[in-house]
């Protein structure tokens, strides 16, 4: 079962159902807009909150940078100006100042090691012992490739203290090294040598693990060219990163920052970066931005969870609501389905309480009383098929009886005929075997006697055949043969064949036949059979004067028209309307006087009936009659019998 | 001389009938029901039959339909002579077998033109 809502025109359908589920969950997505809108403001700030942490945590990296090489450095330069020192630099003696250097920076674990030069640059004295590297002059090696800056030197003067660059050595385990340098002079101010301690970077990068917020963010340390000094990955130290490397290329013009970044892991960090004030150290400090942003990223999926979820839950009570809204309306739209399809017993079962439960009320009441109507309706409608079949019943035991009174009418019809002619067979075959002398020869008298019982003979035939003919056009007997024919040949035949009649009158007799004459589809023997029984009431009413017959098309018709005009003794006017019924010839004494049984206009009628035709008659008494018959050129119901 | 046999239970016309034909020179034997128009048929060799159509035992209809079975009388013309002269009773008659037909009730001198008519002799 379809409901056929938009057959009429093509207007979109949209279930109301459906259009509270959209107006729910647009109204539940609105504060979702709003929250996401809110969550970017919060972002921005998060933003800002997260630069501004890890700014401090880089502020803080620095600090402990410098604080740490400052410190190393402080050290060098006091243990530099020592009596003791100077002393052992003044008379270079071997053991004293390893004794010395033991003394000064066994508590102090910031160096990896100290060493002591000459003025000349060659080493005197390496603590912790490591006789390889005695004697060898500065740079202490040139390096397994030029592009390692192999030489403490760059940067250090003699005469100053100071921090060198990075670099590294064949004689020294770490893999960069970094010296702090303060000059060893007698007291009179002359430079003896120099004292050099090697920055214990191992200890810095620990410290500096300590501070870090978490195991995947990394620092490393740059020297004041862009060298790296300490990096987590040990690939990357002694790289010279100031011109590939963005951030450190801005670190060395003593740029600081925070921004997002790719490290070479191709890992989103964000990265602070800072060069250190004293030490002139650049401290990169990476945090991948996952955990930077952590706390945002937990928000926002936090945001999106509780979103979705609501989205969802707003979607459920939106569907079951609108259900629940509906379901009365689709219940509705279901009983009128039911009714309208002839289910006059269905009730609505509503309970809403509100204005549908009382719609669905409405409803019941309305297809009770539907029902009620249908039932009474059925009832009469019951009846009257009883009646009607009664009726038929009794049609048909009529129509039995009538076709069976019909039947017998024809039976009766052709036994009349039977019986009627075979004594007629007898006179008038006797009468004619002695008028033609057959038993031999008779007197005048006799011959006129036979005469008379020949014509009465006759007469009594004609009115036989009249009667039948009448009886068996009433009973629809009479067959109809219908053909096409020329009618002026008819008239010609018919004028022919009544010659004997007219050869002994002494009046004229004339055709008129029209050129535009065409064929004609009718009865060919009724018709005869009318124009025969015209012509011979013409000439037998007629003594002198002219008979006319005048065959035509009517005009602007598809008829014909055939006159019969006489000069006979004419109809008087009063007479006019009766002379088409049975047995009436206008005065009884015509009988007498012009034979005829009074049934030939008659039978004319009904002949013509059953051609379409019709006739009608003028006459003026004693001057003449004309008849004259109207039949269509083709009868319409060609084939009927 | 030709033979006609006249098969008619009406003894008046047949008598009119059986005069008209002697008066005009034919022999003339007679029947009175179908059944023994056949026989007479068979016996007599008739050159012409006429034949009423009505008749007791065996009707004109059915001893046409036989003559005409039978081969030896199968070429000999059946007239119907009959009081049955309704619109179709000609055709019946024919399509039971009969050469000709004339109505009653007739004038004796067109029995002697049908009979001269089918026996061939204007």
């Amino acid at each position: 079962m379809t409901l056929n809502l938009n057959s009429d025109n093509n207007r979109p359908f949209l279930k109301i159902r459906n259009k509270l589920i959209i107006l729910f969950f647009v109204i539940a997505l609105l504060p979702a807009v709003l929250g996401y809108m809110t969550l970017l403001l919060y972002q921005n700030s998060i933003n800002d909150q997260v630069q501004a942490s890890h700014s401090a945590m880089e502020e803080s990296f620095v600090k402990l940078v410098d604080q740490y090489v400052i410190n190393c450095h402080k050290v060098i330069i006091d243990a530099a100006v020592q009596p003791s020192v100077i002393n052992g630099v003044s008379s270079w003696n071997n053991s004293v100042l390893q004794e010395r250097f033991s003394s000064i920076f066994k508590r102090y674990k910031n160096f990896s090691f100290v060493l002591a030069v000459d003025k000349n640059w060659v080493v005197r004295v390496f603590y912790p012992q490591n006789l390889s590297i005695i004697g060898k002059k500065l740079p202490f090696s040139s390096g397994p490739s030029s592009s390692v800056p192999s030489s403490p030197a760059a940067g250090l003067t003699n005469d100053k203290p100071g921090i060198s660059d990075v670099f590294c050595s064949d004689y020294i385990r770490d893999p960069a090294v970094v010296v702090v340098f303060a000059p060893v002079k007698d007291k009179n101010g002359r430079i003896m040598g120099a004292l050099m301690g090697g920055v214990d970077i191992k200890t810095l990068s620990s410290m500096l693990d300590k501070l870090k917020p978490n195991k995947e963010s990394y620092i490393f340390l740059t020297d004041k060219k862009g060298v790296v000094i300490y990096h987590p990955y040990e690939r990357m130290l002694l790289n010279d990163l100031s011109e590939n490397n963005v951030i450190v290329k801005e670190l060395i013009q003593d740029k600081s920052g925070i921004r997002s970044s790719v490290d070479e892991n191709g890992e989103k960090m964000l990265t602070a970066f800072k060069l250190a004030s004293l030490s002139k150290w650049g401290v990169v400090f990476h945090d991948p931005a996952k955990k930077a942003y952590a706390n945002l990223v937990q928000v926002k999926t936090f945001f999106i969870v509780i979103t979705l979820i609501g989205l969802i839950v707003a979607l459920y009570f939106s569907i079951s609501f609108s259900n629940r809204i509906t379901y009365p309306i689709h219940e509705l739209q279901h009983g009128a389905e039911m009714i309208g399809a002839g289910n006059l017993n269905y009730r609505l079962n509503i309970k809403t309480g509100d204005e549908i439960e009382k719609l669905a009320d409405e409803f019941n009441n309305m297809a009770e009383k539907l029902k009620e109507s249908y039932e009474s309706l059925g009832e009469k409608i019951n009846i009257a098929i009883r009646d009607l079949k009664d009726a038929h019943g009794e049609i048909e035991e009529k129509n039995k009886k009538l076709s069976e009174a019909d039947r017998l009418k024809s039976q009766f019809l052709a036994n009349m005929s039977h019986e009627l002619r075979t004594p007629m067979n007898a006179i008038i075959g006797f009468s004619s075997l002695i008028e033609e002398k057959i038993y031999g020869e008779i007197n005048a008298k006799q011959e006129d006697a036979l005469k008379k019982i020949s014509k009465n003979a006759k007469a009594l035939l004609q009115l036989i055949n009249d009667i039948l003919d009448l009886s068996k056009i009433e009973a629809g007997k009479i067959s109809l043969s219908f053909s096409e024919f020329d009618l002026n040949l008819l008239i010609g035949e018919i004028v022919v064949m009544l010659e004997p009649m007219i050869k002994d009158k002494s009046f004229t007799f004339e055709k008129i036949f029209d050129k535009n004459m065409k064929q004609i589809y009718s009865d060919r023997n009724r018709l005869k059979q009318v124009i025969i029984n015209l012509l011979t009431n013409s000439i037998k009413f007629t003594k002198e004067g002219k008979i006319t017959i005048t065959a035509k098309p009517v005009q602007n018709t598809d008829k014909v028209s055939i006159a019969v005009s006489d000069t006979g003794i004419g109809i008087k006017e009063e007479d006019l309307p009766s002379i088409f019924e049975e047995f009436r010839q206008v005065d009884g004494s015509y009988t007498r006087k012009y034979g005829g049984t009074g049934l030939g206009l008659s039978i004319t009628t009904k002949l013509l009936d059953l051609l379409d035709g019709e006739i009608k008659a003028e006459s003026v008494f004693n001057k003449g009659t004309t008849m004259t018959v109207i039949i269509p050129v083709r009868v319409k119901n060609g084939e009927k019998t | 001389m030709k033979k006609v046999l006249v098969v008619e239970d009406n003894n008046d016309n047949r008598e009119v009938i059986r005069t008209v034909l002697e008066h005009y020179g034919y022999t003339v034997v007679e029947a009175f029901n179908g059944e023994e128009g056949i026989e007479k048929a068979r016996n007599e060799q008739p050159d012409i039959i006429l034949m009423d159509l009505s008749l007791p035992k065996m009707d004109g209809w059915e001893a046409t339909r036989q003559i005409k079975a039978i081969d030896a009388l199968k070429n000999i013309p059946v007239i119907a002579i009959t009081a049955h002269a309704m619109s179709g009773d000609e055709e019946n008659a024919i399509g039971h077998g009969c050469d000709g037909y004339l109505a009653k009730p007739c004038d004796p001198k067109s029995i002697v033109e049908i009979v001269k008519k089918y026996l061939k002799e204007d």
